[in-house]
């Protein structure tokens, strides 16, 4: 059973993806209009939604990962069923290292590019690659809650809305 | 360094670490073992997706996801059936014909089995239908979802390779598609010939063909729009793609009226995370591929082909079967990200047509989601039509041979892809 904390994160998550999607479409749509009807088209709407498809990668890896709809390969886990629980306690402790590895990465580089700006909006380019680290630390948030039952079972969210079949492409 | 990649890469792979993960943890251990700067990491990984072009792979994911959720399949499957549907293993023939349509909207092959494939499974099994053979042709002909534009796996091709024209490869993929749709066509035709599946004995008058077509119509206007759109140079991929959204919203809305707007959160919901499961294997690919061009291997590679004087036609052959023996193992998005950077110019020195090698690479790594013993696509189908994958594989080959057999005309005849975009311009 999810806890509290747990549910409200993912409802709280899976909104954050929906307005950033939504938003991007809404934008980029307007420009195209605009162009077709003024010839004109503003500037920083291309600028602005590139950066909000990046937030989205990094905010929707981690629910991804809940409905264990990341591709991978489990021949290996159902040739060995008995080994598999190993095999998936490993790769906890290997994605854990690595999403530690990309939020201390991914906070240097924001810190280390803060100074630039943006060339439309002139905002700190930090603010986009912020996305990284907290996508990451995110991620590893994820990873700890579905730990238990991922680990003994191999068990994911499931979710109508969010079928893990249709989501590898 | 190069080892620890490949090493690392296979070995996290083999172990089930997910693919975006497996190439971002093998990309950071050859950088930590081959001493190179680990903010290069992040720096590719951005770079790799803030790409204003990448936008095209959510929007036509949405629309994909707007156009299933509702009467759009069962009106383009009534359009289809009334073409086909009498011949000898009408069904089947329905099934093929309702997948192309269905692909000049969607720009991925998973998109074209959970959508109409799933019910085309469904009807066949009713129909009499061996279910593991209508589940082998349904994922046999949803390969279509990439090759007929639009398409992720060509976006990100050109992102590969950014010599190419993405608008020329879309309309190079046309042609192909039809091409593979009648090839799965005649395999349907002798099987049916051979299991006696018979056509559907209903008879059409004018009136209902007038019918079919009008509520087929708007439909059908999407793949019109997008590749007439993209191919006039009226709009970019991207702009297509957007305006297909708000298309698709509008005619699932007030012409179809089997989109509530209490549906959208999900629609929205499930696009956005496809989008990020994609883009992250995208990004991490971004790394992965700067680590390989950091070791030139590429480079060297390209050198000892050149200087071995190979044919063009010899290459071609080398590298089917070289992506056909990776595509069973990767999937296509990767493989795109991590091998068109070295193959793409190799060919391009030998003088292969850029268009014709593209949508060889495209046709061949998409097949992998369709080869035993695992594929993206296997997987779908064999759920859809409760048949264990095993049983499948046996359904498969007729459809796999003959869809090498297409992949050999691809290479023999460079006309098939470009005479198309030659046409509108493009080589």
């Amino acid at each position: 059973m999810l806890t509290t904390f747990d549910r409200a994160l993912l409802k709280l998550n899976r909104w954050v993806v929906i307005a950033i999607l939504a938003s991007m479409a809404l934008m980029v749509f307007a420009n195209v209009a605009l162009r077709f009807l003024t010839d004109h088209s503003i500037l920083w709407v291309e600028e602005v939604s590139r950066y909000l498809m990046i937030w989205l990668t990094f905010l929707g890896a981690g629910i991804v990962l809940r409905y264990g709809a990341h591709i991978g390969i489990d021949t290996l886990q159902e040739r060995v069923p008995r080994a598999a629980p190993a095999i998936r306690a490993a790769i906890f402790v290997l994605l854990l290292g690595f999403f530690a590895a990309m939020v201390w990465l991914g906070i240097r580089y924001a810190v280390l590019t803060w100074g630039q700006t943006t060339p439309v909006m002139g905002i700190p380019i930090g603010v986009v690659y912020l996305a990284m680290p907290v996508g990451f630390a995110l991620m590893i948030v994820h990873l700890l809650l579905m730990a238990a039952p991922y680990v003994r079972h191999k068990r994911f969210l499931s979710d109508p809305e969010f079928d893990a079949d249709a989501v590898q492409l | 360094m190069i080892a620890t990649l490949f090493v690392g890469c296979i070995i996290l792979l083999a172990i089930g670490v997910p693919v975006a993960f497996a190439l971002g943890g093998a990309t950071l251990a050859a950088i930590v073992v081959g001493g190179l700067p680990a903010i290069a990491l992040p720096k590719y990984l951005f770079s790799g997706i803030d790409v204003f072009a990448l936008m095209a792979v959510p929007f036509f994911i949405l629309t994909a996801e707007l156009m299933t959720g509702g009467a759009l399949s069962e009106v383009l499957l009534r359009f289809a059936s009334q073409f086909v549907g009498r011949f000898r293993g009408g069904l089947g023939h329905t099934n093929i014909l309702t997948i192309t349509f269905f692909s000049g909207i969607s720009g991925s092959a998973l998109a074209d089995a959970a959508g109409p494939g799933a019910i085309m499974i469904r009807m066949m099994r009713k129909d009499g239908y061996l279910p593991e053979y209508a589940a082998a042709l349904t994922a046999a002909v949803s390969i279509l979802g990439p090759i007929i534009p639009p398409s992720i796996t060509m976006i990100i091709y050109a992102l590969a390779y950014p010599d190419i024209n993405l608008v020329g490869l879309m309309i190079a993929g046309v042609v192909p598609g039809i091409v593979i749709a009648i090839a799965m066509a005649i395999i349907n035709h002798v099987i049916s010939t051979r299991r006696n599946y018979r056509g559907l004995d209903e008879r059409l008058a004018l009136r209902d063909y007038l019918r079919n077509t009008w509520r087929a119509l708007p439909a059908l206007v999407l793949p019109v729009l997008i590749l007439g759109g993209i191919a006039s140079g009226a709009f970019t991929p991207t702009e297509a793609s957007v305006v297909a959204v708000f298309y698709a919203l509008a005619a699932g809305r007030w012409i179809y009226r089997s989109l509530e707007w209490r549906m959208l959160p999900s629609i929205l919901s499930r696009s956005a995370l496809m989008t990020a499961s994609v883009l992250i294997i995208v990004a991490m690919s971004a790394a992965f591929a700067w680590v390989l061009t950091v070791s030139r291997i590429p480079q060297q590679l390209t050198e000892m082909i050149v200087a071995a004087n190979l044919s063009p036609l010899a290459f071609l052959f080398a590298v089917n079967v070289l992506l056909l023996v990776f595509g069973i193992f990767i999937e296509p998005l990767p493989g795109v990200v991590v091998l068109v950077p070295i193959l793409a110019p190799i060919a391009h020195a030998l003088g292969i047509n850029d268009l014709q090698f593209g949508i060889i690479v495209i046709v061949n790594l998409t097949m992998g989601m369709i080869t035993p013993p695992v594929g993206g696509l296997l997987f779908v189908t064999s759920v859809v039509a409760r048949v264990p994958l095993t049983r499948m594989v046996s359904e498969l080959w007729p459809f796999l041979w003959a869809q090498i057999a297409v992949l050999a005309l691809l290479s023999l005849v460079p006309a098939i892809s470009t005479l198309l975009p030659h046409l509108f311009g493009y080589r």
